[in-house]
């Protein structure tokens, strides 16, 4: 796939290509007419340089085409498609908003994606789209541990989702989507991962499960305070002990809501620096 | 040692007078947010720190170097030359309100490609190149081998492609406060010893610097007579890049720009090339061929052609800086590479 995909950019790469790419970017950067847009995206569509279908899909959200919603699913699961279209395509349905069961399949499948941007995404794009459920944490809790670990999340060993990015989507997820104890241990595992950032999205799940779900609160709360607070280098202010702090801190007052906890994980793909800049 | 302290002593204390007066010219960093690196906090740190290196190291050379030799005039040379790229570009940048704003990567590909080719053909024809013997000249040295690989009149491509290797290599790795200038120290170092082992007659010889093979089957030795002045000007890039650090160490109160990272890669290029020891540069400049190989890596192979990310982040630090080491605790560890890399040149030099 990655080989035919690399074929397919290379012969992509000629004048006429590069014409359609800065028709594409002008179009999203300055284009506000849904009949122009329209117009040209058959021909962008259907280009064979990644970056036009790109600049393409982006423009079908922009200008909200609902003929084409379909297509973004369709890019979503196209295992031909570049990983960046892939990845963006989660992006975007997260962002169109509409949630359907077509959505909710495609999402599930694309937490199996080859590519780890693409599963990340669609586990984010999951945590904010969907409903909590137990077949939708189910299926988080299959994706983050190994199919012959016991599946209860005790055990770090079982964890067998390999890239941080998509293990601290998981955690969001099931912060969000949770309802069992399956997922609360889960996310337990991922409280005590190696990677701070991931220890960190973690923390906000334990929080955000026990803000929905008060039979959880105090042993949430126990956790929390277990949860490694040393960061490898991270910030001279330690902001993620002091967010811990104050986790704590709102949980010992009762004054958990769930969606202002929304707003408190931190987007990994735009940098974890931003940690100071999200909301509290 | 003179000529270090010279340059330290100047960079120390012409940099709070220049930082103040490059401020007042609006020459500072405007950045764009990206891969990261919170570079929104930079914001308004003086660039151009690189013109500022630049003049000391060229003052320092002319007090301690015999300025009319070939071998000075050339790296002297290739550093200014540099240096006016950078500087456009960093005027460009600063004028034109954001880091995206300056010259394209075609423009400085082509101004280090001219460069290179001039090099090229100043150390391949007899008449300019400050090498004597022809073969020597045409010839890339490799640690492992007494004799070099004759190239003939493929060095000039050879050189052309290094020129631009070495210069963006330096500017690639300078994303952090204090990344760049230590590489680039260690780098001096070991082409400055270079320079005074393979212009010394008894060590020449003795460690099979340059040496080549005669038509008559003998193995003979060339030293490169005047060579060891280069020794004088990496010690000069030696101090002002100490003296720089002093300021750029994170968190900085100037940034080298593009004057200086463009400057500094493309006169340790001209050195690495004057000296044949090209190979050395790379081995030398571990860390600044892993920082150039993975934005390669990462734009030409990943997104350009497969569409997918192949690392997190690219250049290399911002991989490490993305996975959640702190800014300083990458800068740290990457001098400990840039420092093993110094160490494992050096240890080329009884391996031939």
């Amino acid at each position: 796939m990655l080989l035919k995909g690399f074929l397919r950019q290379i012969l992509s790469l000629g004048a006429a290509s590069k014409g359609r790419l800065q028709l594409a970017m002008s179009l999203l950067q300055s284009s506000n007419s849904p009949a122009d847009i329209r117009r040209h995206l058959p021909e962008l569509l259907s280009s064979g340089n990644w970056q036009v279908r790109n600049a393409a899909i982006k423009l079908v959200a922009k200008i909200r085409d609902e003929d084409r919603f379909d297509l973004l699913i369709e890019k979503l699961l196209d295992r031909n498609e570049a990983g960046i279209v892939r990845r963006n395509a989660a992006e975007l349905l997260h962002k169109w908003g509409r949630y359907t069961p077509e959505v909710e399949r495609a999402l599930c499948q694309a937490l199996s994606d080859g590519y780890w941007e693409v599963r990340a995404e669609a586990a984010r794009s999951l945590a904010s789209l969907a409903e909590p459920g137990r077949a939708i944490e189910r299926k988080l809790v299959k994706r983050l541990h190994d199919p012959d670990g016991n599946g209860r999340g005790d055990a770090l060993r079982t964890v067998r989702e390999r890239n941080f990015e998509v293990r601290a989507g998981l955690a969001e997820a099931l912060g969000a989507l949770g309802t069992t104890e399956d997922a609360f241990a889960a996310i337990k595992t991922l409280a005590a991962d190696a990677q701070w950032l991931v220890r960190y999205q973690a923390a906000i799940a334990l929080a955000h499960f026990a803000s929905r779900l008060p039979d959880f609160f105090d042993r949430a709360r126990e956790a929390l305070q277990d949860v490694d607070h040393l960061s490898s280098g991270a910030l001279p202010i330690f902001v993620f002990s002091q967010r811990i702090g104050r986790l704590l801190d709102d949980m010992g007052r009762g004054t958990l809501d769930p969606a202002v906890l929304k707003h408190r994980y931190i987007h990994l793909k735009h940098g974890w620096h931003r940690i100071d800049e999200v909301r509290w | 040692m003179w000529a270090a302290g010279t340059a330290f002593a100047l960079v120390l204390l012409l940099a709070p007078r220049f930082k103040k007066r490059v401020r007042r010219w609006g020459l500072v960093d405007k950045p764009k947010p990206h891969g990261g690196l919170n570079v929104l906090t930079k914001a308004g740190v003086p660039l151009m720190g690189g013109a500022l290196i630049l003049f000391s190291v060229a003052a320092a050379a002319f007090v301690w170097c015999r300025v009319t030799s070939s071998y000075v005039l050339i790296a002297t040379g290739a550093g200014v030359y540099f240096a006016v790229v950078g500087a456009f570009d960093d005027i460009v940048k600063a004028r034109g309100g954001h880091s995206d704003a300056g010259l394209s990567r075609g423009t400085k590909y082509v101004a280090q490609i001219v460069f290179g080719l001039a090099l090229g053909l100043l150390l391949f024809l007899p008449q300019t190149s400050p090498i004597r013997e022809r073969v020597v000249a045409g010839s890339l040295y490799l640690p492992f081998s007494r004799t070099g690989l004759c190239l003939g009149l493929g060095i000039v491509p050879f050189v052309i492609f290094f020129i631009v290797f070495a210069s963006n290599a330096v500017n690639l790795t300078d994303g952090m406060d204090g990344l760049a200038i230590v590489p680039v120290i260690f780098v001096a170092i070991v082409l400055g010893l270079f320079a005074y082992l393979s212009s010394n007659v008894n060590y020449s010889e003795y460690l099979h610097l340059n040496s080549y093979v005669a038509p008559d089957g003998i193995l003979k030795y060339h030293t490169l007579r005047g060579a060891g002045e280069l020794t004088v000007l990496c010690a000069a890039v030696v101090g002002s890049g100490t003296a720089f650090l002093w300021h750029n160490a994170h968190p900085a109160s100037i940034f080298m720009g593009d004057t200086g990272s463009l400057a500094l890669g493309g006169m340790l290029g001209a050195i690495a090339v004057l000296l044949r020891q090209e190979a050395i540069f790379f081995i030398a400049g571990g860390l600044l061929v892993a920082e150039l190989g993975s934005s390669f890596i990462q734009d030409y192979i990943g997104l350009r052609l497969l569409g997918r990310r192949i690392l997190p982040r690219a250049p290399l630090h911002l991989t490490l800086l993305h996975h959640g080491t702190g800014e300083g605790k990458v800068t740290v560890r990457l001098w400990i590479v840039a420092a093993m890399c110094a160490l494992a040149a050096l240890a080329t030099l009884r391996l031939r």
